[in-house]
């Protein structure tokens, strides 16, 4: 670094400014820095940035050379600036604020005073920073890492580096003054002092030759008007909460803003600042030797906002790419269910559906209406069938959950009333967890036991998404924007399959309708399960993590975050499969109505379809639902309403019979016709929960048995 | 070499290989008396000794000056070393060229004498203080210091430390400071400083562990008589009831072993269900039950869970962006302070939204043994482990890992009570720090299960599942956590059958006991 010869650069910097281009779409050279010089001349523009990664195309030693001492560098390029831009100017510039026309007098007046023999005291020249309008600022290299406050050490001093946190305080915007301007008040010779600091110590004697030879003792005074300021801007970011170690308390760094760099930010912004980290400059011998060099600070030259909305710098920094690389592999939608709650066996389709309700569907208010995106669903089962093993887990997941019991504390309202039971000596809490978990999931244990006034409010809950309180006379509505995870016992100790859903759970139809899906859980006491999960538990406790399995976990923070990560995706559905949904749903009502279904098909129904599908749409971090999504929502749904409505004993003959129904389904969907489209078949099938092989074998038999025929390209099935 | 608390900084600096040496051997008590006596007469630069101090607030490090080089007023230029001060040690006839050249890093953070410290750690150090040479005024001690480590050893929040270092008092305060803005910052500086030549983290908090690591005097007394002791007085102070006593004994041991998944192993908050007991006994009885708590275990807090309590008091520490200090709460403890929440004095009331939050907050911290700090922009979990004990008329309002209803034995063993708290602390005071001893060392016991045991669980837990339908996962987990403090405190390094079947009938009696509870209302 040493070595480096600073006249030398100069000129490259000279030239690059000069020379720079890039040649646009249309093969036109584009001079992108002469062009900003153009426009600083005309006092057009005030900052000009440059790209360190434009520097290094053009020499790379120099960017790597600012990169090291960014300050130094910066005050290179705007006196070559100052220097050049006279040759910019195309024509004159109307005078924008008073400094602008003191600029010209004091030009004015140093040409006509001006005899090249004098030798001007250096104070009384003009400082470069007081004729100089315009700001330089760079813009670090796309390749360089952003930094978290922790990993600022004492080496990256006077370097340019890049930070990312979150702001917390801004102070007012000041005017900061940059070239203190003294008039005297005996020989009127105007004196400047270059400011660099916060604070400084104003001059008082003049120190101009008439002054000083006479020794006339001349005062100076501070001209306001003739001074330069820029504006200046104090802010203190902290670091995001996940570049906090365990156990630690984030860090916070002091940004200086000056000029155009002030007035960027609010707290709570998510900023990357590209700057210099400087050691604060105190003013004096007494003060360095009293506060020392600790207090260091970072010298603002970009910030750039991270909003929701900029996702492409955020999401990069969100997941490594080694994360990206665990994701990828394999069928991850299985994987990330299946990491659900890993010491729960089975049950992968229960789990799916638990992950989209972590991600949930979208929002939507088309026209005032309000719709919806959380999806609520409800585990039903025996007793001891790892309900609320499942709950637990979610809510521990979840990064807003709460977690309440239907008996005794439950909740409704931002107040919670403390009840006394007069036989028990229990004491309850009523109210509170539903505004807490707002934007999050609740989960409920025991929902069947929920009083009835909690139910109104769940209700509520559910559909609208507020909860109204009455209180002192006023009504109020909250916003409890929460989805629903509840657990239920059936009323008669186990879940009798002959009687409906109402009777075994014994909660009211139009409650139960409001859940996008109800799931049944039946899991008999099992021998070889119980061991495994026994062995799960006793490997736990005594090696302190979880047992190595045949499926690869993914860690909880993984899986935690990637759901952070969809949940930014608002994808939408295309109007070119609203007919295959509308159909898919006037299919289920038919046989809502043919079958005994104990379930309800309702217009509900179709919601939830759409919710499920934009949150499946939301896992692949897609912006359209595809066919795929909707077949995918449409399989769960069946496959919830298939563990209400099957009796044990058909369970037991349903792989035998799997054909079987399928060969019905086409039956049904060829009517009098006599040949049918395969691809109608699948389309079909899918949606009753079937999957394409199971369709690929039943096509298979039934050829075999002579029943129908298939086509050459197997696209076309012929009854016989 | 210089006895260590004559130490000063140059004598440090000069010999560090050889003071480094003597402090990584270890001080005698003696010496750490010495250490400790200094911090009292607070003399500027000498060379202090705090333990039973935790950590409350980390700071942004600082950039110090490690060497820089002075110029006398003839000319000779000298090297100085900017470790253990806060200034540049440069006269008015001196000067230096360039302090910002040889930069080096401290981390800083606020350490605080807590308030959970039971008297008798303090009388422990009181006691053995006494027996120095030197008068010891009766100073008001400051609880407050600001810490400057110097290596890069990790400081976490809320950790037990024990700091030798140089003490510096702050005048800091001077109002020529130019930025007046700022002075909310500086002026919630501690008084004094401490430069750390010596900074530890330890895993509990007991005095009579750091100070006899051996057990020296106390081999008279056996780890089972001790136990078979402990055993009789609980069972006395819970009316009588074994199976009570049991669950306090583990309850007192009980630590967080390993955290799977977030989820905390070993956690162990038990809810004493107090209903058989008249409530006018009651209010006696808790007062009695926590005084109790005080003199055995390093650290405990009694909270009263009235409604205003729940509604004023704040929880969790909290970020002011003002001070930029962190707020503290109720819930910023050390690890293992064993608190006892008081549900006797809740009565019927509202509460409000804070309120509601404070007992969501309770609530994580059992269910989870984690409490997410508040930043403001964003909440930071940080990791606890603090031991619950809930009393209450009927189950708590609080969820809790074992509850247990209480079952008199007779009626004498009630009307009795305070006697029986009587004669039971009288008869426990000579032996208290044997007491101490044996339920800190338990609690930092590591614990084993052997692969025949593993089995003989698993095939237990299958036909526990055959024969209840309402035997849950959760019960395993509850069982392997009792037995293994049922193992530990009777000296044992790996589970036997025994703690295991001890285990099961214990909480086959508290799940009966429990579901007689619910049968019984209405």
């Amino acid at each position: 670094m040493s070595g480096r010869n600073y006249a030398e650069d100069i000129e490259t910097i000279k030239n690059f400014l000069t020379e720079f281009c890039t040649t646009d779409d249309e093969g036109n050279k584009v001079f992108k820095y002469a062009a900003q010089l153009t426009r600083l001349a005309h006092r057009e523009q005030v900052n000009i940035t440059i790209d360190l990664d434009d520097l290094a195309d053009y020499n790379e030693s120099l960017a790597e050379a600012i990169q090291q001492n960014a300050r130094r560098y910066a005050s290179f390029f705007a006196n070559v600036i100052q220097e050049l831009i006279p040759n910019y100017k195309e024509h004159d510039v109307v005078a924008k604020d008073s400094l602008d026309v003191y600029i010209e007098h004091r030009l004015l007046m140093e040409a006509r005073n001006r005899n090249p023999m004098d030798n001007k005291d250096p104070r009384n020249a003009f400082p470069p920073e007081l004729m100089r309008r315009f700001e330089v600022s760079f813009k670090s290299s796309n390749n360089d890492k952003a930094l978290s406050v922790r990993e600022i050490k004492a080496e990256h001093i006077g370097k340019l580096m890049t930070v990312r946190g979150i702001v917390t305080r801004c102070t007012e915007v000041k005017p900061m003054m940059v070239v203190a301007t003294y008039t005297c008040d005996r020989c009127g010779a105007e004196t400047y002092q270059p400011v660099n600091s916060l604070a400084f110590l104003p001059a008082t004697d003049c120190p101009s030759d008439d002054c000083r030879i006479n020794k006339a003792g001349g005062r100076l005074y501070l001209q306001t008007r003739g001074s330069k300021f820029v504006k200046f801007q104090e802010i203190k970011i902290q670091e995001h909460s996940d570049q906090v170690p365990v156990g630690h308390i984030p860090r916070t760094l002091t940004i200086y803003c000056r000029g155009e760099q002030s007035r960027q930010t609010q707290p709570g912004d998510h900023v990357l600042i590209t700057g210099v980290f400087l050691p604060k400059q105190n003013q004096g011998f007494r003060q360095m030797q009293g506060g020392l060099l600790s207090e260091t600070f970072m010298e603002a030259h970009r910030i750039a906002s991270l909003n929701k909305s900029d996702e492409s710098e955020s999401m990069s920094n969100d997941l490594t790419p080694d994360q990206i690389d665990e994701l990828s592999k394999g069928d991850f939608y299985t994987r990330m269910a299946a990491s659900l709650a890993p010491e729960i066996y089975g049950h992968l389709d229960v789990k799916k559906a638990l992950l989209l309700l972590l991600i949930g569907g979208v929002d939507k208010s088309p026209e005032g209406m309000k719709i919806r995106g959380s999806i609520n669903i409800c585990l039903m089962g025996d007793p001891g069938v790892a309900k609320s093993q499942l709950l637990g887990y979610i809510s521990r997941l979840a990064t807003r959950s709460q977690y309440t019991t239907g008996r005794g504390s439950s909740g409704v309202g931002l107040t919670a009333a403390v009840m006394k039971d007069p036989h028990t000596g229990e004491m309850t809490l009523e109210g509170g967890a539903l505004v807490l978990a707002d934007q999050g999931v609740c989960c409920i244990d025991e929902f069947d036991k929920m009083a009835d006034t909690d139910r109104t409010a769940i209700h509520e809950v559910m559909e609208q998404q507020t909860i109204s309180i009455a209180k002192a006379g006023i009504m109020t509505t909250l916003n409890a924007r929460v989805s629903i995870l509840a657990a239920a016992n059936p009323a008669f100790g186990r879940y009798n399959i002959k009687r409906t859903i109402e009777q075994n759970i014994q909660l009211p139809a139009a409650l139960l309708s409001r859940f996008d899906l109800l799931w049944l859980i039946q899991d008999r006491p099992d021998r070889e399960n119980d061991l495994r999960l026994a062995n799960h538990i006793t490997f736990v406790h005594t090696h302190g993590k979880q047992p190595p399995s045949t499926v690869e976990v993914l860690d909880m923070g993984l899986v935690r975050r990637y759901i952070g990560l969809c949940k930014r995706k608002n994808p939408t559905i295309p109007a070119d499969l609203t007919e295959y949904i509308v159909n898919a749903y006037v299919e289920l009502r038919r046989d809502a109505r043919n079958n005994r279904d104990m379930t309800f098909t309702s217009a509900r129904n179709l919601l939830g379809i759409l919710r499920l599908s934009t949150a499946l749409a939301r896992l692949r971090l897609a912006n359209n639902v595809e066919k795929s999504d909707v077949a995918e929502a449409l399989r769960l749904l069946e496959m919830s309403k298939d563990s209400l409505n099957q009796t044990q004993e058909q369970r037991s003959n349903n792989v035998h019979n799997t054909s079987d129904r399928i060969f019905s389904i086409i039956r049904e969907l060829a009517g009098n016709q006599k040949t049918v489209k395969i691809s109608d078949v699948m389309d079909r099938c899918t949606t009753k929960g079937y999957k394409p092989d199971q369709v690929d074998i039943c096509i298979e038999e039934y050829e075999e048995l002579n029943v129908w025929q298939v086509n050459q390209t197997r696209t076309k099935i012929t009854f016989i | 070499m210089e006895p260590i608390y004559n130490w000063t900084k140059d004598y440090f600096l000069c010999h560090e290989e050889e003071c480094l040496k003597k402090l990584k051997k270890g001080l005698s008590l003696e010496e750490k008396i010495e250490l400790r006596s200094n911090l009292h007469f607070k003399e500027n630069n000498s060379l202090v000794l705090l333990n039973h101090f935790m950590i409350t607030d980390i700071k942004e490090p600082e950039f110090y000056c490690a060497k820089y080089e002075v110029t006398q007023a003839d000319g000779t230029v000298s090297v100085r070393n900017g470790k253990y001060s806060d200034k540049l040690n440069i006269l008015d006839n001196e000067s230096c060229d360039d302090p910002g050249s040889n930069l080096a890093e401290r981390q800083i953070c606020f350490i605080t004498e807590s308030d959970t410290n039971n008297s008798w750690i303090k009388d422990y150090n009181v006691v053995s203080m006494n027996s120095n040479k030197r008068k010891i005024d009766n100073v008001q001690n400051e609880k407050t210091y600001l810490l400057k480590v110097y290596d890069a050893t990790e400081i976490k929040l809320n950790e037990f430390i024990e700091v030798i270092g140089f003490l510096h008092a702050n005048t800091h305060i001077q109002s020529d400071s130019m930025e007046q803005d700022d002075d909310s910052t500086e002026a919630h500086l501690p008084a004094y400083t401490i430069h750390a030549i010596l900074f530890k983290e330890l895993d509990h908090n007991n005095p009579i562990i750091i100070h006899e690591p051996e057990n020296c005097q106390q081999h008279d007394q056996s780890l089972e008589d001790i136990r078979q002791d402990l055993m009789k007085l609980f069972t006395q102070f819970s009316f009588g009831d074994e199976v009570v006593a049991h669950y306090m004994m583990c309850h007192l041991i009980s630590c967080i072993y390993s955290r799977v998944n977030e989820e905390a192993l070993g956690k162990f908050t038990l809810n004493l269900i107090t209903h058989a007991v008249p409530s006018e006994i009651m209010t006696e009885y808790v007062k009695k039950l926590y005084n109790l708590f005080e003199i055995l275990v390093p650290n405990s807090m009694y909270f009263p869970m009235t409604i205003e309590n729940l509604n004023t008091s704040s929880f969790i520490p909290k970020k002011d962006y003002v001070t930029n200090n962190l707020s503290t709460g109720v819930l910023q403890l050390p690890k293992s302070t064993h608190i006892i929440l008081d549900e006797t004095k809740l009565e019927n009331g509202k509460l409000d939204q804070a309120g509601c939050i404070a007992v969501q907050d309770l609530s994580d911290l059992i269910r989870s043994q984690q409490l997410n700090y508040d930043f403001q922009f964003y909440k930071i979990p940080f990791k606890t482990d603090i031991p619950v004990l809930i009393i209450s008329e009927g189950k708590s309002l609080l969820p809790s890992d074992f509850a247990v209803p209480v079952k008199p034995a007779d009626a004498d063993s009630v009307r009795l009570i305070n006697e029986h708290f009587a004669a039971g602390i009288h008869y426990m005071r000579p032996k208290l720090n044997a007491y101490r001893r044996y339920l800190t060392k338990c609690r930092l016991q590591s614990f084993d299960i052997n692969d025949e045991e593993i089995k003989m669980i698993e095939s237990d837990f299958v036909k526990m599942r055959e024969s209840s339908n309402s035997f849950q996962v959760e019960h395993l987990h509850s069982l392997l956590v009792l037995s293994r403090l049922l193992g530990i405190s009777k000296g044992l390094t790996i589970l036997d059958a025994d703690s295991w079947e001890t285990a099961k009938r214990l909480e086959l009696e508290r799940m009966n006991r429990m579901d007689k509870r619910t049968a019984n209302e209405p």
